[in-house]
């Protein structure tokens, strides 16, 4: 019993990671409509940037992400400038092959330049890496894991604020597409849902199989995605993808 | 001298006439490949052939149907691994290829019925995660060994000469059938209803057009296109990873040969499917560079040529060699400018 309310844990811990991966992928989509996947690539990127500041020039994560966070948004809006509006004057599907395409290019770029080899930043964030609080006999909780998390819920909260209160949230709202947007921020924590699903999912899979862990994310994403479709009957969404119609 | 009396709607021109011919001659003396070319020039052949498959097949779901999918790697991966599977029951090897492809097919009937409710992006990430499951489906087969892979040990049968030759001829007999499938498919009431959707999925579903149908058809002529595709790549290379043939790098290379050839033309897949066997010949030794092309230039093309060289050309020149629309011309005149076929791109 135990060992499923850890797994049940530590796979809302693992949602919290997946809802901040997501959070901009969700944003960008209720507001533009654009499936941006070349967003995961992005993500690695800004990673592996943390990664030579720390391994270079021996500057803490935590400290780096002061200069990548600026460095991603240039970038991001670079992206957004060359390739995302032009991309939507195209139609619906052309920006799904400029990402898919743009996605390719970073992967390989960054496969180029650091290779096949395994990085961590474990060895950069001292203690923090394997330092855990002992509920039970059964159950840790990673410290990181919670930092995590709470870093998610803070980033979309604070995008929540930033949208309801200032005057540029307010500009957003209303040029969004997507009735959640103009009307809050539903589809930010509907992120947040998804990813905690997603986590608790694998982690239960992972529990009955050792080779359930990725099956079983893809079934629920799979599953909700359906679900979806018969209207009214699930309250969950995937924060992703939503309906047209919505 | 009303307008009706001056205008004529034709689909044949001698241009058209023409390049079928020239296209039946040409792959009538393809069949005499084994006995005319070099193993090696035989065996970059089929490699070709398999291109066009997947080129023509992306196409007919994107770029007619509207529906992009990045999990074709699916059907791919299904119809080598089918294959194997069959091989390994006893059926002879050729005969499991084909069948293998039909059974993908006849799977992929519920499957369409279930994906087709998705829209755009929804559709085309919801496709990479069935391709993904799949993957891992497949990897948990005890005779596949996980990442592994087996080999189609079936074919050590034939001699080295022969084994190349039959490969060849299925995968041009492949080609061909799919070619003449899709522009017959293309030309009836279907392929009209396809474009339809393609333009204006409302519009088209007000005047009657059944949407849904429309979809599967076209959905399982691509996926049988792919499963015949990987079945075949198996025969040419005869073992089988799930990660190589389940890699997301064979939908790349779908987008980057449609794209570059032209999305939603007949002519231009199978013009992007030479250009990528050709880069492929230069470049492929690049390794990561080469993907990096690739990539760049799928890139290039959907921001600035989304409809490709053959789209430019169209466009340019008015030029239709296998015509899947019809065009109105005036009186007598020798036909100057095409006037119908995809109203939306023509601005």
């Amino acid at each position: 019993m135990m060992i499923w309310l850890n797994q049940i844990i530590q796979g809302v811990l693992l949602g919290g990671y997946y809802a901040l991966i997501a959070s901009g992928l969700s944003f960008m989509f209720s507001v533009m409509r654009i499936i941006n996947l070349a967003h995961g690539s992005l993500a690695v990127l800004a990673a592996y940037m943390l990664f030579v500041l720390a391994d270079r020039f021996g500057i803490s994560p935590f400290l780096g992400l002061l200069i990548v966070m600026p460095v991603m948004a240039a970038i991001g809006w670079a992206l957004q400038r060359a390739v995302l509006e032009r991309s939507l004057r195209g139609g619906m599907l052309v920006p799904i092959l400029s990402t898919f395409g743009l996605s390719i290019v970073i992967d390989n770029l960054l496969f180029q330049q650091f290779g096949a080899d395994t990085r961590s930043l474990a060895p950069y964030i001292g203690d923090l890496s394997y330092n855990s609080w002992e509920i039970t006999d059964d159950i840790d909780i990673g410290q990181l894991a919670v930092l995590t998390l709470a870093a998610a819920v803070l980033l979309l909260g604070g995008l929540q604020l930033f949208l309801t209160r200032t005057q540029l949230g307010r500009a957003i709202r209303a040029t969004a597409e997507d009735p959640d947007t103009v009307g809050g921020a539903g589809s930010l924590w509907g992120t947040l849902a998804g990813g905690i699903v997603l986590g608790v999912a694998q982690s239960i899979g992972a529990q009955i199989d050792p080779q359930g862990f990725l099956i079983t994310g893809h079934l629920v994403f799979l599953l909700v995605l359906f679900a979806r479709l018969a209207p009214g009957r699930f309250a969950f969404r995937l924060p992703r993808v939503r309906s047209q119609q919505a | 001298m009303s307008p009706s009396a001056s205008m004529r709607v034709e689909r044949w021109t001698p241009l058209s006439v023409g390049t079928v011919t020239v296209s039946m001659a040409v792959l009538v003396l393809l069949a005499f490949g084994p006995a005319l070319f070099s193993p090696n020039v035989i065996d970059k052949l089929t490699t070709l052939f398999i291109y066009v498959l997947l080129a023509v097949t992306w196409n007919a779901l994107a770029g007619y149907g509207g529906l992009v999918s990045i999990g074709q790697q699916v059907f791919f991966g299904l119809g080598a691994y089918a294959s194997v599977r069959l091989a390994h029951a006893g059926l002879s090897v050729y005969p499991a290829l084909i069948l293998s492809a039909i059974l993908v097919a006849v799977l992929s009937l519920p499957l369409a019925t279930v994906m087709l409710n998705l829209r755009a992006g929804e559709f085309a990430i919801g496709m990479w995660v069935v391709a993904e499951l799949a993957h891992l489906l497949v990897n948990l087969d005890g005779l596949i060994q996980g990442e592994t892979g087996t080999s189609l040990i079936a074919l050590d049968a034939y001699p080295d000469a022969m084994r190349h030759a039959l490969t060849y001829w299925t995968a041009l007999g492949a080609m061909a059938v799919l070619l003449v499938l899709l522009l017959v498919l293309l030309r009836s009431p279907t392929g009209a209803a396809i474009q339809a959707i393609r333009d204006n999925e409302e519009a088209a579903a007000s005047v009657g057009v059944r949407i849904l149908t429309t979809k599967r058809v076209i959905f399982v002529v691509a996926a049988f296109g792919a499963a015949l595709a990987g079945a075949l790549w198996l025969a040419t290379t005869i073992t089988f990873q799930p990660k190589t043939y389940f890699s997301v790098q064979w939908t790349a290379y779908m987008i980057f040969m449609v794209l570059v050839g032209g999305l939603g033309t007949f002519e231009g897949p199978i013009i992007g499917a030479v250009i990528f066997f050709l880069v492929e010949a230069f470049f492929g030794a690049d390794g990561v560079w080469y993907l990096i092309g690739l990539g760049a230039t799928a890139l290039i093309f959907a921001l600035f040529l989304p409809r490709g060289l053959w789209g430019w050309v169209e466009a340019r020149f008015g030029l239709r060699l296998l015509p899947v629309g019809y065009r109105v011309v005036a009186g007598r005149e020798p036909p100057a400018v095409p006037v119908v076929r995809n109203p939306q791109t023509r601005s």
